[in-house]
């Protein structure tokens, strides 16, 4: 054998082409399925950020981020409305996301107690999370977060908000919506959530932005057969944030930019009510748990995806 | 009207059809591209069953989010995109399984062909199957499908470049493990002669 070894002409002969043929069985499996499967229509919104001037872009971004700073720092929207009050809604059941029920991610809940938690699936926002029975759903969001959104507003369209139970001052807030991760960021690395947290946080005209993504942690996201891609955990003194990558929407969404979902628990960490949960932050890991979001495990670390754009 | 320009016009209108819940377009569309997709599948996974896994996961995933695909003429590329997901997911789902999996034909005795003469079969073979799922797929679409960078970064949904760097790390990393491998024997070869 030569010492340097042609890979190419090998590989060439190896994979060369020859008659395949996919047997009848697994067409009309698949034809089977698809007869059971619907097929999902949610419309998008179009938005791009190339196609917007940078400020106009910062403003944008500013804007969303005002969703999960002004409705989990100061939680006015859910006092007005209140957990107990009418504008609260039981959470009704549906169906766990797919991808959960068939893959085993490595790497350990640390949350526990959520077997007995509510699924809650957005149909606008197409995420489904975990939720303990007793919460509620103040409101659904009715469609994706777009430029031109004002915020703070009576209503926020593009947020699904829930609560827990309790009265006005004792009530925990969470607040999930999805909003474009850009064109500019790696966002399917640790770095590059971090890069655009930190950008959320700027914007958003939070006080203390240089601590912002201190105390970040990275955490793994069970997408398919991949357990550990890039997600972030964002702890800080008021709320508690979780970022991660839509990635389903990122592969099948063609062209649209990648999605990332904000996920915000709306009280500090020590806050009475989230006791029971073990904190704020690991009520926020919990319901990332029921997202196939979950603290990677000893020697786990996420893993580039291998798409970039 | 060219035959080749026909055969689009017709593909185009079955997946218009099949984004619009035409579930007999959809299948027409399957049934003509099964062997293919069989022929990436099989290829990238190294196993027949996984492979028909792979293909219809791709094909009932493909059906799901069909009125995502925004432009028909795209098809195939996001088809094939959709293919390479799916292997990565049965490539990682059933790892334990790929060390002890049936053996494909193309696996078997050595025969008269390509690699003869070149490096034994069952090197390559084992060379190919340690690596990831993601070089296995960049090469398949490359060596078997005979697309270049351009269409690999289609498929992959990444810059052209990238697929060009990925490529060709692809192929360091193969030469290197049939290098790993040939040494040995190169030097059992050399001890007892």
């Amino acid at each position: 054998m030569n010492a340097r070894i042609d890979a190419e002409r090998v590989l060439d002969a190896f994979l060369a082409p020859e008659a395949d043929r996919l047997p009848d069985h697994v067409i009309d499996a698949a034809l089977a399925d698809i007869a059971r499967t619907p097929q999902r229509r949610a419309p998008r919104v179009p938005w791009r950020f190339p196609h917007m001037p940078a400020l106009s872009r910062t403003t944008s971004v500013a804007a969303v981020a005002l969703v999960a700073v002004v409705g989990a720092g100061s939680l006015i929207y859910l006092n007005a409305t209140g957990p107990s009050g009418t504008g609260g809604s039981t959470i009704v059941p549906t169906a766990a996301p797919s991808a959960s029920q068939t893959t085993a991610p490595t790497p350990k809940p640390s949350g526990s107690g959520i077997a007995g938690w509510t699924p809650y699936t957005s149909a606008v926002n197409d995420f489904t999370l975990g939720l303990p029975p007793d919460w509620s759903v103040l409101t659904r969001a009715t469609r994706d977060w777009r430029e031109g959104d004002v915020f703070p507003a009576d209503d926020m369209p593009y947020v699904d908000v829930f609560s827990s139970p309790g009265s006005d001052d004792e009530t925990i807030g969470l607040f999930v919506w999805d909003m474009p991760g850009g064109d500019a960021e790696d966002l399917d690395t640790v770095n590059g959530l971090k890069a655009f947290a930190q950008r959320f946080c700027t914007v958003a005209g939070q006080s203390s932005c240089q601590d912002f993504t201190q105390r970040a942690e990275p955490m793994c996201q069970n997408v398919g057969g991949d357990t550990c891609r890039a997600a972030l955990l964002v702890p800080v003194e008021g709320q508690q944030f979780a970022f991660l990558v839509d990635f389903y929407d990122a592969m099948f969404d063609e062209g649209d930019p990648v999605d990332v979902r904000v996920v915000v628990v709306a009280r500090e960490n020590g806050f009475p009510s989230a006791a029971r949960y073990g904190g704020s932050v690991e009520l926020l890991r919990s319901i990332l748990t029921t997202m196939d979001v979950w603290t990677p495990g000893q020697d786990q670390a996420p893993q580039d995806w291998f798409r970039e754009r | 009207m060219r035959a080749a320009e026909r055969a689009e016009r017709v593909d185009r209108d079955l997946v218009e059809l099949a984004q619009r819940g035409d579930q007999e377009a959809f299948a027409i569309l399957a049934r003509t591209r099964g062997d293919r997709l069989f022929g990436v599948a099989r290829r990238i996974l190294r196993d027949v069953s996984l492979a028909e896994d792979a293909v219809q996961q791709a094909l009932v995933i493909a059906w799901r989010e069909l009125p995502r695909l925004r432009d028909p003429d795209r098809f195939d590329a996001w088809l094939d995109r959709t293919l390479v997901h799916a292997c990565y997911v049965e490539a990682r789902r059933r790892r334990a399984w790929i060390n002890s999996i049936r053996t494909l034909p193309i696996d078997g005795p050595a025969g008269p062909d390509g690699l003869s003469g070149l490096v034994d079969r069952d090197e390559v073979d084992r060379g190919f199957r340690r690596l990831p799922p993601e070089q296995r797929a960049i090469l398949v679409l490359h060596h078997y499908l005979g697309l270049d960078s351009n269409e690999i970064g289609e498929v992959l949904n990444i810059p052209a470049g990238t697929a060009r760097s990925r490529l060709h790390y692809a192929h360091r990393a193969m030469r290197a493990l049939l290098e790993a491998d040939a040494r040995p024997r190169a030097v059992a070869g050399g001890r007892s002669s």
